[in-house]
């Protein structure tokens, strides 16, 4: 079966066409999960975030403009919810990424190695300004460029991308000294 | 990867992949499940939605009704009694004697 188009799916969705949505959930939950956790830093709440991003993205599918692209309508929508859970839970966004948004524990030499990398990234995530952690993020996974960032975030894209090598020579350091990759 | 420079706008492939591991929780279709489920007609959440409205109307209703039921039932008897309201009320005074002037404002009304 041919992929169908974000496009295609949104007029089916549009529609009422559960499924396509569903679809359309499938496709860019891991960019909406993934900023919600970079917001969040905490895995439930992100997972309640990008639930509620979601559902307010199908209540809103009226308001999207179809000759723009889904995916930065929907992380504008995704950080939204983010945002909101973070002031109606001040307390948990204070806290450290937790280690089961770094996947399982280690169990070997390298496992825990890898453990331990994953922690050392994931708090020195932690110790960034929230518009830093969702500008490296968009960059580094998303694959969002520095103008598109800007936009996304309300801010030049020049700022957009200060805040993208900041955040990277913060996050090198702890990888490693900020020059070597991490194996 | 050297980061040299804020102008420098290659990404970074191996932060991407450690920062995309960290922050991937995985199981993104049971996820979409999820919040299909949110969406469907007679899903939990949409039972609970209509549910909502008449629910606590309902709710409003019967705290009123225990509310007044309970006032009732911590009055003293003679306040139940309440105010003398009838013709024979009116017409008969404390001593049990008859007030015919009031017996005939009462049978009547007022200004006859």
């Amino acid at each position: 079966m041919a992929p169908e188009s974000d496009a295609e799916l949104l007029r089916l969705s549009r529609a009422g066409d559960h499924a396509a949505f569903g679809r359309l959930v499938e496709r860019y939950a891991p960019l909406v999960r993934r900023l919600t956790a970079s917001v969040l830093r905490h895995a439930e709440d992100a997972d309640d975030a990008a639930q509620e991003a979601f559902l307010s993205a199908w209540t809103a599918l009226g308001q999207h403009d179809a000759g723009r692209s889904f995916g930065p309508w929907m992380a504008r929508i995704a950080l939204n919810a983010a945002r909101d859970l973070a002031r109606r839970r001040r307390v948990r966004a204070t806290e450290p990424l937790p280690p089961e948004l770094a996947g399982q524990g280690p169990g070997t030499d390298q496992m825990a190695e890898r453990g331990d990398l994953r922690r050392r990234l994931g708090a020195a995530l932690a110790a960034l300004p929230e518009r830093q952690r969702v500008a490296v993020v968009l960059f580094e996974v998303e694959g969002y460029s520095h103008a598109e960032i800007g936009e996304l975030l309300g801010m030049p894209e020049g700022t957009a991308r200060s805040e993208v090598f900041h955040a990277r020579r913060q996050l090198r350091a702890a990888l490693g000294g900020g020059t070597e990759a991490p194996r | 990867m050297t980061i040299g420079s804020p102008f420098d706008g290659s990404p970074d492939h191996e932060l991407g992949a450690a920062l995309r591991a960290l922050l991937s929780p995985g199981e993104d279709a049971a996820f979409a499940a999820r919040v299909l489920a949110r969406l469907e007609p007679g899903s939990p959440w949409e039972a609970l939605a209509q549910w909502a409205r008449p629910g606590l109307a309902a709710a409003l209703l019967l705290a009123a009704a225990l509310g007044f039921w309970f006032t009732l039932a911590s009055m003293p008897p003679a306040e139940l009694a309440g105010p003398r309201s009838t013709l024979a009320d009116a017409a008969f005074g404390s001593a049990g004697t008859i007030d015919r002037e009031a017996m005939v404002v009462a049978a009547m009304g007022p200004g006859r």
